[in-house]
């Protein structure tokens, strides 16, 4: 492995070095910036291509370009999927910056056909394990309860599972949903989930793309292990004012967006709430009208283009989620607030600088009045700086460096009594906390023209730092004694190196090899022992106690287009394996215990599998299907009797199948399949009498499974005014959830007769059978 | 007590579900197989005259559906470190041994069950357990009962303070003299770690279905000090029982026992205070 690092930074050196000597310094630059006509927002990926050259680039995440060619007239192709192609002739003697504005093929009046480079740029691009779904694609799917959920449309991704039925939550490549970094517009969320995690908290009008990378994970990102999942906010229309919204059976929401000044500012604002209280406040009883349930979210943007070098974006989310009534109480939720400056010093490096506050945080309690009236809240605070730079050397490299570090503070719970009848007392858990810091270099290199490397790397570091206080314990995890250690003190260091690699083997110009490497460090994690999880489920961090979870995955995929890129097919192979992982003591107790870590076990653990996806990118039948075989396994001493286990999202087969058909502007209609293996579960075989009750006897962990999972989702979609004028337009969404009432089991529970406590039988609990709902959705 | 939280949760989980979902629940057929027998243990000292009893049965197949078969003919001695007492089989009762006349057991003594069959279950034919009976509790002052009409439920109130030490606590009913909790899940198993020290002024301790408590009976507390590990013990047996849920359950796991060699069940010694009240709707 040490080989492959020092591998991987001499290319790195040589391929810098060679550019630099063969540097002609009569190079010119052309760069800008490429966005979409119609609302200004920045078009991440598109490819400009110097057709006379034949060599090219794509734009970054923030939509910016650059590449240096020797002085002379060129004619440079921009294109991006969905969008008509556009085509300049340049005369470059000097440094150009050049802004394009793409049109969607809807907007050109002649029927457009989308050049090869946009349509091939997934053969080409170096990055593998990705998928990227729009909003728009995301909009199409049917929905639970009619909630549009972009976590549930990534649910429907090859190599990606759910973690229960409706559950927010999701397993990639057999990890854990903690082992997922999702952030949105760069800020980590830790909890994803509304009401207990049925729907996400990210309002899908506010979303522009998602991007999941499954585990291999681009250098300039860092602390998970199993995935990325890269959201990112809507900047705001910079053109004109728009607005949309929706009313659904569960919550309602609005955004609106528009320019502050014409083609420099932009505005976005988002904001979503369910009633269910409302309709609890109908009910006859009195206790159940005094039921207060509901979320909401909010987001908002701010884009300000200064000028063509200074690009500033302010953006935020805030959602909550509450329950409460006369004797019990709970809130849980988000809060993220992200500033960033893109800055170009010259048109090849381009910087952004970025600074994130996110917040989780939970209280829990019984009101004032009760006897046991108490308040018990968690919190757990980030501040994150970054700072990440691409340098766009020449056509042939393109070099990624940057750093970044985050102040974690974990308060992890505080209990106390309040009012004057209370007795509970005041109960804490020690508070910590910790600086994750990364620095990384990376390079994107064309070799020929058949051979692309990505190769990079990053060195994590990770500190706790006082004041905080360690328990130490024996070997069943019962405390000893314990550690103070005073404020700023950097009691403890974990350092690692992170590789990342990746090799694209251009077969043609419609297919490729793709392989790769990465190595991923994980520092925190969430105490979390169920399968779905809670809100209440804390974050804690690595420590002299627990070691930081290590992943390294290998991949290999072919990648294949036809029909101009119509269809686009991958095959993909992995092997992944984990060190450290972490898994808890039976019966642990994860909820406010102050010697959390005495419950943590550690060990190893393995996951491999293959995964087909052939998606079908336009025409009026849109959508993919996907088929993936997977294991997943761990070993930890102290489980299982240290026998291999399966882990707890291990299901060997998964097939999706989602469509979504446009019949014409009218009307369209949607369609989602899903099977998958039965989860792995713990049955009772053998059963004692303990106190007049059945007490169940198990043998090996997760070596039954519940039934298959299976279930088909259909939506039908019809469109008003489309053919007028108007700039009101509106639908209306029919979903129907769970088409052929499939049950499939939710938890399996073992019970014994009320006058026969011998007589033991096993019950199925499903929780949504068929569901209908109805969405009305507009636009201004 | 966070244990009890999660509870809470469960339950407003179930009020969600109930709220969104289309809940449904059915019986289903399912072969779990079979393993091979473990002797299990049920065993009692307490200062009471009439409790002191060790229940020695076969495990058996999950689905099996009959009764456990009692082990009979072994030799069952309670050793307290000074004597020791041979347990004598009730001989209609397989299984059942029954401590000597007279013999009761006292706080603050550690006890080692000692249990030697005639035949081999799981690989041996002896088999240990040790616990020590902690000292009773602090007095209680008072117990209160409050009717509940949403829920239809007694609230078992407890005015008692609370010693500093480090505890843990079961808790039983009893309506007219005849318990009303005798199975895991109806019994309460508390730690004092969010109440350490406090006088409990009417914490609610118990919670008493309508069927089993009517208005002008008298109900009497009956509250335990126990060992921690039985307190886990008990506990561990609470959330075996219960359904596992994906939102809140681990995964589920062999309870942990006391005795060696594989055996199940518990050999427990604790000691109690007795309080009790007639039940009055309303008497606030």
């Amino acid at each position: 492995m040490k080989q492959l690092i020092r591998y991987s930074f001499l290319l790195l050196f040589i391929s810098v070095c060679l550019n630099s000597f063969s540097e002609d310094t009569k190079k010119v630059t052309l760069a800008g910036y490429i966005t979409d006509s119609e609302n200004g927002e920045s078009l991440p990926g598109a490819t400009i291509i110097i057709k006379d050259l034949n060599i090219g680039t794509t734009s970054n995440s923030y939509g910016f370009y650059s590449i240096s060619l020797g002085p002379g007239i060129y004619t440079v192709i921009y294109s991006f999927i969905g969008y008509a192609d556009q085509s300049y002739s340049l005369d470059l003697t000097s440094d150009i910056s050049k802004n394009v504005e793409m049109l969607t093929s809807s907007q050109q009046l002649n029927e457009v056909i989308v050049s090869d480079q946009a349509a091939n740029a997934n053969i080409k691009s170096a990055q593998m394990s990705v998928n990227k779904i729009s909003s728009k694609t995301i909009q199409g799917i049917p929905a639970l309860m009619g909630e549009v959920d972009l976590i549930k449309a990534l649910q429907l991704l090859p190599g990606v599972k759910f973690v229960a039925e409706g559950s927010s939550g999701l397993s990639v490549r057999g990890g854990s949903p903690d082992q997922n970094l999702i952030l949105l517009d760069e800020a980590t969320v830790y909890n994803a989930g509304h009401l207990m995690g049925f729907f996400s908290v990210f309002n899908n009008d506010a979303v522009k793309s998602v991007e999941l990378f499954k585990g291999d994970i681009p250098p300039n990102y860092g602390g998970r292990l199993a995935s990325l999942i890269d959201i990112r906010m809507k900047d705001g229309n910079i053109k004109k004012f728009h607005g949309n919204g929706g009313i659904g059976l569960i919550s309602s929401r609005l955004m609106l967006e528009g320019p502050i000044v014409k083609d420099k500012a932009s505005f976005m604002i988002a904001g979503r709430r369910s009633y269910a209280d409302v309709f609890l406040r109908l009910s006859p009883d009195e206790n159940i009208r005094e039921n207060i349930l509901y979320f909401y979210d909010l987001n908002a943007k701010m884009n300000y283009n200064i000028n063509d070098k200074n690009h500033l974006f302010i953006s935020g989310y805030l959602g909550n989620d509450v329950f409460k009534n006369g004797n019990f109480g709970t809130k849980w939720g988000n809060s993220t607030a992200t500033i960033r400056w893109n800055h170009i010093f010259q048109e090849k490096l381009f910087s952004n600088f970025t600074f994130i506050y996110s917040k989780f945080n939970y209280d829990l309690g019984i009101p004032e009045g009760n006897e046991n009236a108490f308040n018990w809240g968690s919190t757990l605070t980030d501040y994150n700086a970054k700072a990440d730079f691409t340098w766009f050397l020449n056509s042939n490299n393109r070099i990624t460096f940057g750093l970044s570090t985050i102040y974690h503070n974990f308060y992890p719970g505080l209990i106390e009594g309040y009012g004057d009848e209370s007795f509970i007392t005041r109960y804490e858990l020690p508070n910590n906390y910790a600086l994750e810091s990364g620095i990384y270099l990376g390079n994107e290199q064309k070799l020929g023209t058949q051979f692309i490397l990505k190769y990079g790397v990053r060195l994590s570091i990770f500190n706790n730092v006082g004041p905080g206080t360690i328990f130490n314990y024996d070997a069943d995890g019962n405390p000893l004694d314990s550690t103070f250690y005073e404020s700023g003190d950097f009691f403890n260091t974990y350092v690692a190196l992170e590789p990342r690699l990746g090799i694209v083997f251009l077969l043609n110009e419609t297919s490729s090899i793709k392989a790769s490497y990465s190595k991923n460090v994980q520092y925190i994690q969430q105490a979390q022992n169920s399968t779905a999880g809670s809100p209440f489920n804390i974050w804690f961090p690595a420590s002299p106690n627990v070691k930081p979870q290590v992943s390294q995955q290998v991949a290999l995929g072919y990648f294949k287009n036809f029909s101009d890129g119509m269809f686009e097919t991958s095959l993909e192979g992995y092997y992944k394996s984990i060190s450290n992982a972490v898994d808890f003591r039976d019966h642990a107790e994860l909820i406010l215990n102050k010697y959390l870590e005495g419950e943590v076990l550690s060990g190893s653990g393995w996951s491999y599998g293959a995964e087909l996806m052939i998606k079908k990118t336009s025409g009026k039948l849109s959508g993919w299907a996907s088929y993936t075989w997977s294991k997943a396994m761990r070993k930890i001493q102290g489980i299982n009797s240290g026998d291999p286990y399966r882990a707890p999202y291990d299901r060997p087969n998964d097939i999706s199948i989602v469509a979504n058909y446009n019949l014409n502007e009218k009307i369209s209609f949607g369609f989602t399949w899903v099977y998958a293996t039965g989860q792995p579960v713990t049955f009772p075989v053998g059963r004692f009498e303990y106190n007049n009750t059945i007490i169940p006897v198990y043998t090996d962990r997760n070596s039954f499974r519940m039934l298959d999972y299976h279930r088909l989702d259909l939506s039908f979609t019809y469109r008003f005014n489309v053919d007028e004028d108007r700039k009101w337009k509106s639908d209306l969404n029919f979903s129907i959830y769970n088409v052929y009432n499939r049950k499939n089991p939710y938890l399996i529970s073992f019970k014994s007769e009320v006058d026969n406590t011998s007589l033991t039988y096993a019950e199925m609990t499903y929780l949504f059978g068929i569901l209908p709902s109805i969405t009305y959705n507009f636009k201004f | 007590m966070s244990r009890h939280i999660n509870k809470l949760l469960a339950t407003s989980l179930g009020i969600l579900i109930l709220l969104f979902g289309t809940s449904c629940t059915e019986r289903i057929d399912i072969d779990t197989g079979s393993t091979y027998t473990r002797l299990a243990v049920e065993g009692y000292i307490t200062p009471q005259y009439d409790k002191q009893w060790v229940r020695l049965t076969k495990s058996s197949d999950y689905f099996s559906n009959v009764s456990p078969e009692g082990v009979s003919g072994a030799q069952v001695i309670v050793d307290d470190g000074s004597s020791l007492a041979t347990f004598i089989e009730d001989t209609e009762n397989p299984g059942m041994y029954i401590a000597p006349d007279g013999y009761i057991g006292i706080p603050n003594t550690e006890y080692r069950l000692d249990i030697e069959l005639t035949e081999i279950i799981n690989e041996s034919k002896r088999y240990t357990a040790i616990e020590k009976m902690p000292y009773p509790g602090q007095e209680v002052d008072s117990i209160a009962l409050e009717y509940d009409d949403f829920f239809e439920v007694w609230l078992v109130k407890l005015y008692a303070q609370e010693p500093p030490t480090e505890d843990y606590y079961m808790f039983n009913g009893y309506v007219n003299g005849k318990i009303v909790t005798d199975s895991v899940e109806s019994k309460n198993i508390s730690d004092d770690k969010l109440f350490n020290g406090n006088y409990t002024s009417g914490a609610v301790v118990m919670v008493i279905r309508e069927a089993l408590l009517k208005e002008g009976d008298l109900f009497t507390m009956e509250l335990s000090n126990i060992t921690k590990e039985y307190a886990d013990y008990m506990i561990q047996l609470q959330l075996e029982i219960r359904p596992q849920d994906p939102l809140f359950s681990g995964p589920p796991a062999n309870v942990t026992s006391n005795l060696d060699y594989g055996a199940v069940g518990y050999f427990s010694c604790y000691s109690s205070v007795f309080a009790s009240t007639v039940a009055k709707i309303n008497p606030k």
